[in-house]
Formats: C-alpha cells, structure tokens, sequence
C-alpha cells in the first residue's frame, strides 16, 4: 500500500517538482523550520523568566521570537514561487513540449502539479508546526513550576491559542498557495505571474476595504466596520487579519488586552453576535475553505480551457489583467470621494498609472485608442457607481428593513458614552414578535428622519447649524474658540484662538449629532444579519430607550451588568512593586458615586490612593446572597420604572457607574442598609470649606437658547470673556453672568450667606430632560439644571445675589438636556 | 497509424494548419518538408497531444489523441530543444519517463548508453549539445513506444554524431515496427532517412508521397527542337505538369513531372532534336515545388 503510494503519480510528480526546485524548496523548508520552533521556544523561554519571582534573568528571546517571525513570515510569502513553480510548463515555453506531451490528461497534470507544489509548501509548515509544539510541550514543565494558579488557568490557553492559529495559518496558506495557482492558470509569462500575484493578494482586500469604506461613507447607516466579513473571508491578508482578531475578540482572556476602540475588534466581535470561539472559528475556517475549494475548481477549469501555445502570452485570460487594472484605478479614483477635491490630479494620476499597466502589457503603444477607451469606461462606471450607491443608498438596500415574519431576532446596541445620557452600553437580543415589531417600527421612523433633510443637515453639516451653540457649551471656558455660521470654515482668520477648539467642536458635535450610538443588527430566519448603525438623536433614543425599557430582556441585561461588575471588581493596591490589580476574594465590593462628578460611569476599578472624594466604597460578604438581593432590587426598580421617571427623576446615585434614580426605591433602600450616605447637592455645597481643592467657586446662572444668536459677539471684562448680543432690545444685554461669588478664604455656611441659593440647590438636578428651556446653573464648571417649576427661586437668586445685568428670559418649546458632565444644550 | 483528417490548427490570426488530410502508416519512415512556418512542428505536436486542433480529428490507431493517455502513451515526441531536461541527470531523465511509458525498457536503455557511454549521473545541463541530443533520443527509444516523432532532431549534431543518432534510429525500426516522424529542413537526412515525404506550405501538404516514386516523377528536361524560328511556352505542351521553364538561346530548360515515357510523349508532337531527362534531387524538387507556389528563392537575386 505504502510502496504503491510512493510509486503513485502524483506523488513521484512532487518528488520531480522537488528536484526541480531543489534550492528554492530547501531554503524555504529551513525557513519554516526556523519559524514556528523559535518564536515558541522564545515565548516559553520569555514567560518562564518573567516569572521568576526573585532572580531577573536577561533573555534575548525578543530578537529569537523577531528571527522565527521573519523566517516564518518570508516563508510564507514565498508561497506563490510554489505555485507559479509547480506549473513551469504554463510560463517557460522551454518546458511546454517535455510536459504536455506526457501521457497525462491535462486534469491529472493539473492535480499533480497542484499536489506536487502544495506538498512542497505545506509539508514543511506542517512539520515546523508539529516541532514548535514539541518545543511548548517541552517547556512546559519548567514554565508551570514557576507561574501561580492564576497564570497557570492563563498559560493553559496557550495550546489552545496555537492550534487555532497554526491551523488558520494552515488555511490560509492553502488558499494563498491555491491563488498563485489560479493566476499561473491565467498568465503566460513568469513577470506577469509575480506581478499579478504580488498585486491581487493585496489588492483583493485593499480595494475591497477601500470600496465598502467608500460606501459606507457614502451611506452613513451601512458600518464599514461590518465590511470585515468581506474582508476577511476572501483574501489571505484579510483572513489573517481577521483570523488573529477573531480570536483574541472571542477569547475572555485575550478580549482584554485588545483594544476596544480598534474598528476590526468591535466588527468582528458584533457580526459574529453571541456565537462562541469555536463556532466562530468553525464558520471563519469553514468559508476560508470553501472559497478555497471554489478557487481551486476555478483555477483547474481555467488550465484545462487553456492551450499550450498560449505560453509566453503576457495574459491567457485577460479578465484577470482587467480584474487588477480596475481595482487600481478604482483605488485611486476613490480618493475623490475623500472630499480633497482632487479630482483632477487624482484623474491624471490614475490615467499614469493605468497606461502604464496597459504599455507593459500589450509591450508597447499598440492600438492605444483601446485602453484609453477602458480608462474612460473605468472612470466613468467607477465614479458613476459610486455616485448611484451614494445617491440610492445602495440601490435602496441601506434603507432595508426585513418583514417580520422572516426575522428570527433582533440584536440592538446603544451607547449613550461621552452624551448627556450617562447610561452604560446595551446588547439586547429580543425573540419576541411583539417587540420585534416594535423596533422594527422604530427603525422605519429612524429611516424617515434620516431621509428629511434637517435631520440630514443637522448630522451633515454641524457647523453651519451649531457652530454658535458651541459657545454656548463652553461658555464658562474663557479659552474656547467659535465662528459664526456665515464665515468660511477653512479659513483660519474665522476662528478665535485656541488648541482646545477641535476638541470642544467634536465633543459639541458628539452630543448633538449622536446622543446615542444605535446598532440593530436582523438575524433572519436563513440565517444571514442585516446590519445598520445609526446616530440617534436624543429624542429618537428616548423612544429606543421606552421599547427597551418595556421588555424583561433590558432588565435582565441591566441586572447581568451591574452583577458582572460586581463580580468583576477590581482593587488597585500600591507595592514597591508598583500599582497592582486584584479582585477581591470573597466579597462584593461596588463604589457609589455621586452623579455630580464627572467619571461616574468608570467604575471598574476602585483605586485606594485616589478615589474620587464622593465616592462610597462597600465590601460586603456573603457574595451569593447579597450579589442575588442587590441584583433583584435593582431589576424590580426598573421594571417598574417609567420612560417619564427616566427623563425628570434625580439620580441620587451611580452604582458601579449605574444610575440609581429615586424612584428606585427599593435598591435606595438596599444600599442605604448596607451604609449609604444619599448624596445631596445642597448638603455639599452648604459648607464651603469643604471646596479646599478649588481656590474660587463661580455661580453662572443662563439660558441656553438665548444664545443662538448669528450676531453674537464677544467682549472681555476683568472676569474674562462674555457673551453679549449687542442687537438684543438694541442694548448690550449680557446673557449670563460670571461672578465670583465665594472663595474658600470666605468660607462659612452657605445656608445663611446665600439662602435662596441653597434653597436653588436642593432642587438643582444632575439629570433633567425637558421639552421646556431652563435656567443652568453652573457651580465649579458642574452644570445643573433646574427644573422650570423652581424657575422664580433662579429668579430670587438673582436678585438676592451679586449677580449683575438684566436676568435673560427663557424660549419654552425646546428640549433641555443636562447632567453632571460640561455638556448642555437644548434643541 | 497516425491520421489527420481535415486538421485545421490556428494560432490568433495565423493558421498554421489549413484543413490537412495526412496518413502515416505503421513502420514508415515518414519525412516532413516544408517552408519555414508551413506547419512542421505544428504536425508534430498535434500528433503528441500538445495541441488541441481547431476543427478536424488528430488521430493514433484510430484514436483522438489529445488529453488521451492511451494515445499518448504510443507516442514520444523530441523536440529541437534539451534546455528542458537541463535540470535532470540523465538517470533521472530516464527515471521520469519512466513512470509514463508502460513499455518502458531498461534493457535497451543500457545497451544504448553502453554504446554512446554518456555519464548517468552528471547532469544534462554540463552536456554538449550532441550529447543532449544523444541522451534524450537514447531515453525516447527506450520509451519502446510504436512512434518517435523528431523535430528538427540532427540540427547542432556534428557528421558523426549525426551518423550515430541515426544508427540508434535505423536500428530501432529494424528492431520494432517503429514509425519515425522526423521534421527537418535537412533534405539530404530526409533523403537517407525517410521512405516516404511529405512537402508542406502555409499549412497545406502539397505532396504527400514515397521518396523513391517521388525522385522519379519529376525530370529536369534540357530540349531543343526542329524548329528553331519558333519560341515554345509551356503551354505548348499540355500533358505535362511544368513547374519551371525556361530557354537559353535554342536550349529550353524544363522541370516538368511525370515519367520518362509521359515527358518523351509530351515533347514528341514538337519534334525535339535533343532530349536529356534528367531526374531531380530531393532538394530540387522541395525548391521547384515551392517555386511555382511564390516561394522563391529568385526574389532576393
């Protein structure tokens, strides 16, 4: 059996394609030998001396791990020579009588050939793959000995790690292996085949990337984040992208190390829902080779349709030579649609380079009229299409919403991060029809609102629209910068200095353009997701928020956070090590936070040295039971907790960065068991020699909407700068005051130094939403919000204090939004 | 026996084949003549399944030839390169055609490389061309398939290994009903080779015949006749097939085809008072052939 397969044709034809390229394949094979081997024995090498707990022993296993990578890394690169070499005959007319007069069929020839080549490349990795996990297996012992139980859990992964990765290499080895195949089947001459090689495995994920990026930034609702799915499963760059994302997104351990503001990680994390590694990866590797296959089949019909005198033809199949042509005018066209306006030099850029392509080629200047008609027919149905999907919103599909009955689940995710709407990320997968329904409608409304143009505008064109709002953000920041609507916003001589100016427009546009970050993703009932992503305005995500807030699915999520945040608690502790994280063991332990300070959402870790001044630390045992009471208090509060509740209740408190209302009666109740001291506004401030941190407390009482205003300007008194509108009753009307009214030298008790401001404090919210415009009192750069029915004690403030200048009215009829962070503004 | 049957072979714009009947019988020593471009190795590679032709059938013992095993196996093919073989020593070279050919015969291979002693082991590539030539056509007999197909197979050998290669040859088709195919421009190894030839030109066989019935169908005919006021053209004599005429003072120089007795017929209503036949080489016949077809050497005098 053994003997016969040895003596088998295919076989022997790898052990001629070997002889053949005897040099090539040995370097090659040492290479890959070099490769896995050392970066795993470096590795193992590096984590054994990390933890050595008392000696430091210097290793060089950075440059080993950077050799084997390098090794492993041109290695396999040089996977298209396997190819190409594996088909001499389709390139090297020397060669063409000697093989195709062979008594083979061009299929045998073909499949041994692939055969032949594709042992060459794969054997070695294989071999290397086998070595390297010898080599972790080897060291093992020595690494456990020193490594606690902890990192012990985390090193066991290790071989899972690498039995994912060296089988995805595997894969996508094959497939790059199978792609030099498929153009050694369409190209006659050994330059075409490199070129070809060299520019489609790059171009195949760069134009892919650059297109759906121009798409989606074309229609805005359609995520290019999604674009890896493309991206990922159809070039070998791309599935290593993908590959390595894929695993550290789906892997507990390694999620953590991976940046959450990386594109690729939230894509690949998203579109892959709930599923776990292993069927992530099943699906991932599974399409890896069924494209594979499908390219193989390609390349084979391709080689047998060809004809032997068809070698030294620079293209048998021109499709591929047009395939590449286009991708790269297609990239460099696509520049024009970055808004440069380089359309011109763009357009001459690419005309070079397609010519170019088209010169070398047809090896010289023949019949030049063609390819200049191409380049045009190019440019035009690149742009044309591009202009189509801009214009269709991809031929409508954008706008697609799936009938209900062909819905399986709805996953929605909102994220209300850096908006006035301090709440945590939510996932929510909902199965139910009724509530399906319900977001479903909710989604046409926000199709609907996207398609009318103010909501386009007021998303689009920011500046124009809340350029001057902007001062309004800022306006105890005497360094911000603005301009008004009708200057030009290129140039420079428009702005008032500031560096800051950037990043307070950005952070303004934030709060206005997307309150809410709004992801629905349609899981039919054929298995395949509609995904889309929106920027909710605030009123469109207080609608999301009261479908969400109905259902037991938010409850359950919520309830699922604050447990998972509890568990997941951390303790900073200070050695002479440095800083260290722990958990703690055998408690729960949570902060309360007052809703007043700014970070009240970053409640992962508790620091010992720095905690925040109002913040409340409890560790409390008897985990399970208390971890269940805190949980069902908190979920039995929110059920039965109104979207009106949500909009105008206090936040009394933010427990581990969740808000705790003071309709929550039944966790107020709870944590004040357990210890909790109620923050309260006015308590804080009543005694201000509590303030040692601040040298001066201001007091700015405003309404907002009287600052939109095209003719505003701005003067400087010895405070700073002011806000007037000069045409307002045809007087200067200063629209708020800044006055220093306390310091800490003053000290005393705010009671009976400024009652009506104390008794303006006891109702001052942290969290307000209101369709009427409201006083903001500003204290210590915090913004409040008064509610409108306390609008005379603002009133009796005014009069009673230092304030100057007339007291501003009030426009009702807008939305105010305000919380404990800077941001505040009204619509 | 090798067919071809209305075999049209193109090439983008250029047919290299133009509807071809051509059949080679087992044993034959067949000779192929022609104009550079007229479709030689084209033949050739049609008959080793290299090509796949356009319309028409490409056939060995009755069987379609390309991307057939069985055919192929009947058929070894030698091109005019070895730069192909360069890699290989000439032990592996018969190791690899080994595994093909299933008649594949070692005992031949020795006696032949015992004869020529070239080195086994050191590879082609440090051969002289002679001696590629010899290893690759050593490797092709052993092969022991019914037919050898040589394409320009003596071109760079030096007189004596001309004569060596072409015992090995002769040797082979004593041996076995071997059938040679040998495309050549060398009309005299096709003349001393060869039983039967066959002359192409832009892709059509223009005769397709045995060299012996061949050399004695056209004549050289130096002529002078009784009446010397007038001037004969060829058409004056109708049952000749002229492919050249000429006439020097009273002396008509003709190259006409047929027999002795069809010429002396032909010229006799003229009353010719001289009358020398001469038959034509091979290498005169392949040049007036063509002549009369526009290729001609006379263009560049």
């Amino acid at each position: 059996m053994t003997a016969r397969f040895l003596h088998s044709f295919p076989v022997r034809n790898a052990f001629r394609l070997f002889r053949q390229n005897q040099k090539f394949a040995i370097v090659t094979c040492i290479l890959q030998l070099l490769g896995i081997p050392l970066i795993m024995g470096s590795m193992m090498m590096e984590i054994y001396t990390d933890n050595l707990s008392d000696v430091y022993i210097p290793t060089n296993s950075w440059a080993y791990a950077s050799i084997g990578s390098f090794c492993l890394g041109i290695s396999v690169i040089l996977g298209i020579f396997f190819g190409i070499n594996a088909y001499h005959e389709e390139w090297d007319k020397s060669k063409v009588d000697m093989l195709y007069s062979l008594p083979l069929t061009g299929k045998q020839r073909f499949f041994s050939n692939y055969l032949g080549g594709l042992g060459m490349y794969l054997i070695p990795y294989l071999a290397a793959s086998l070595i390297g996990w010898i080599v972790t297996l080897a060291f093992s012992p020595l690494v456990r000995s020193v490594l606690d139980m902890e990192d012990l859990a985390e090193f066991n992964r290790i071989y899972k790690y690498y039995f994912l990765l060296t089988l995805g290499l595997f894969l996508l080895m094959w497939m790059y292996y199978t792609i030099s195949v498929l153009i050694t089947s369409c190209c006659g001459t050994l330059f075409e085949n490199i070129y070809t090689n060299i520019l489609l495995n790059l171009l195949i994920p760069g134009t892919l990337a650059v297109l759906l990026a121009v798409v989606c930034s074309k229609v805005e609702i359609i995520s290019f984040e999604y674009s890896w799915d493309v991206i990922g499963h159809t070039s070998p760059i791309g599935g290593l992208i993908y590959l390595i994302f894929l695993i550290a997104t789906k892997d507990e351990m390694l999620s953590d190390y991976v940046s959450s503001y990386s594109g690729t990680y939230t894509a690949i994390g998203g579109e892959l829902g709930d599923l776990g590694l292993a069927p992530a990866y099943i699906r991932w590797a599974l399409i890896i080779v069924l494209l594979t296959i499908a390219i193989l089949i390609l390349a084979w019909r391709l080689y047998e349709h060809r004809k032997a005198e068809h070698v030294s033809k620079p293209f048998v199949y021109l499709g591929i030579y047009y395939v590449i042509l286009t991708a790269i005018a297609v990239c460099i066209l696509c520049i024009t649609e970055t808004g440069t306006g380089a359309l011109i030099p763009v357009l001459i850029f690419s005309m070079i380079v397609y010519f170019i392509m088209e010169v070398i080629r047809k090896r010289g200047f023949k019949k030049f009229w063609m390819s200049a008609i191409s380049y045009v027919i190019t440019v035009v149905v690149t742009l044309g299409g591009l202009h189509i999907v801009s214009v269709t919103s991809a031929f409508g599909r954008a706008y697609y919403i799936p009938a209900l009955a062909s819905i399986a689940s709805v996953k929605v995710e909102f994220e209300t991060t850096g908006s006035n709407f301090d709440m945590p990320e939510y996932e929510l997968n909902f199965s139910d029809k009724e509530t399906i329904s319900k977001i479903r409608d909710f989604h046409k409304i926000c199709n609907e609102n996207l398609k009318q143009d103010y909501n386009h505008q007021v998303r689009t064109h920011m500046d124009d629209y809340y350029s001057l709002r902007l001062v309004s953000m800022n306006a105890e920041d005497t360094t911000y910068q603005f301009r008004t609507s009708d200057q030009d916003e290129n140039d420079e001589n428009n702005y008032y200095y500031d560096d800051d100016y950037y990043s307070y427009r950005s952070r303004y546009r934030e709060y206005v353009s997307s309150c809410a970050e709004f992801h629905i993703t349609y899981y039919t009932v054929t298995g395949s997701a509609i995904y889309r992503t929106y920027d909710l305005l605030p009123d469109e995500y207080l609608n999301l928020l009261a479908i969400c807030m109905e259902t037991d699915t938010y409850t359950e999520a919520t309830g699922n956070l604050l447990e998972n945040r509890m568990k997941n608690m951390y303790q900073e502790s200070y050695t002479e090590n440095g800083i260290t994280t722990r958990k703690y063991p055998d408690q729960i332990a949570f902060s309360v936070k007052s809703p007043a300070i700014s970070n009240a959402n970053s409640s992962y870790y508790i620091s010992v040295k720095n905690y925040p001044q109002d913040a409340q630390i409890f560790t409390i045992g008897d985990v399970e039971n208390n971890l269940k009471k805190i949980r069902t208090a908190y979920q039995n509060d929110l059920q039965n907790m109104t979207i009106e509740q949500f909009k105008t209740d206090e936040i009394i408190c933010f427990m581990n960065g969740l808000p705790v209302y003071s309709c929550n009666a039944e966790t107020c109740a709870l944590l004040k068991e357990w210890g909790m001291k109620e923050f309260s506004l006015s308590a804080n401030y009543a005694d201000l020699g509590n303030y040692d941190n601040y040298t001066t407390v201001y007091l700015r009482i405003y309404a907002p909407e009287d600052y939109v205003s095209p003719s505003l300007e701005y003067a400087t008194n010895s405070m700073g700068k002011f806000l007037f509108k000069p045409d307002a009753s045809g007087s200067d009307i200063p629209c708020y005051e800044s006055t220093c009214i306390y310091t800490n030298n003053f000290g005393g008790d705010l009671r009976s130094y400024n009652p009506a401001l104390y008794d303006l404090l006891k109702v001052a919210r942290t969290h307000y939403i209101s369709n009427e415009s409201c006083y903001v009192l500003v204290m210590n750069s915090n913004r409040y919000v008064i509610p409108p029915e306390y609008s005379d004690l603002v009133q009796k403030v005014i009069a009673n204090g230092s304030l100057s200048g007339n007291t501003p009215s009030s426009s009702p009829g807008k939305i105010l939004y305000g919380n404990t962070d800077t941001r505040m503004t009204s619509f | 026996m090798m067919q071809l049957k209305q075999t049209v072979k193109q090439f983008e714009d250029f047919k290299a084949l133009d509807g071809v009947d051509l059949e080679i019988p087992k044993g034959t020593a067949f000779g192929l003549l022609g104009s550079n471009g007229a479709g030689k190795s084209t033949i050739l590679r049609l008959f080793s399944g290299i090509y796949k032709p356009e319309s028409g059938e490409v056939l060995i013992d009755d069987e379609p030839v390309y991307d057939n095993v069985q055919a192929k196996q009947k058929v070894f093919f030698i091109n005019d390169e070895t730069i192909q073989f360069s890699n290989f020593t000439l032990m592996q070279l018969k190791n690899f055609y080994k595994q093909f050919y299933p008649n594949f015969s070692e005992e031949i291979f020795k006696r032949l490389e015992d004869a020529i002693q070239l080195p086994l082991h050191k590879k082609i590539s440090t051969f002289s061309k002679g001696m590629k030539r010899q290893a690759i056509v050593i490797t092709g007999i052993a092969c022991c398939t019914p037919y050898l197909l040589l394409d320009e197979a003596f071109d760079g050998l030096d007189p004596t290994m001309r004569i060596i290669v072409k015992r090995m040859l002769v040797d082979a088709m004593c041996e076995r009903e071997l059938t040679v195919v040998i495309s050549s421009h060398n009309l005299k190894e096709i003349n001393e080779m060869c039983d039967t030839a066959a002359l192409l030109h832009h892709g059509k066989i223009i005769f397709n015949r045995q060299l012996d019935s061949l050399k004695g169908a056209v004549h050289k005919i130096q002529a002078a006749f009784q009446d010397k006021t007038r001037i004969f053209s060829a058409q004056d004599f109708p049952g000749l097939e002229i492919l050249h005429f000429e006439k020097t003072q009273s002396i008509y120089h003709i190259i006409a085809k047929g027999s002795e007795e069809q010429i002396h017929q032909a010229l006799a209503p003229c009353h010719p008072v001289l009358e020398d036949l001469v038959p034509l080489s091979l290498e005169e016949i392949f040049i007036y052939e063509l002549e009369v077809l526009g290729y001609d050497s006379q263009v560049f005098a």
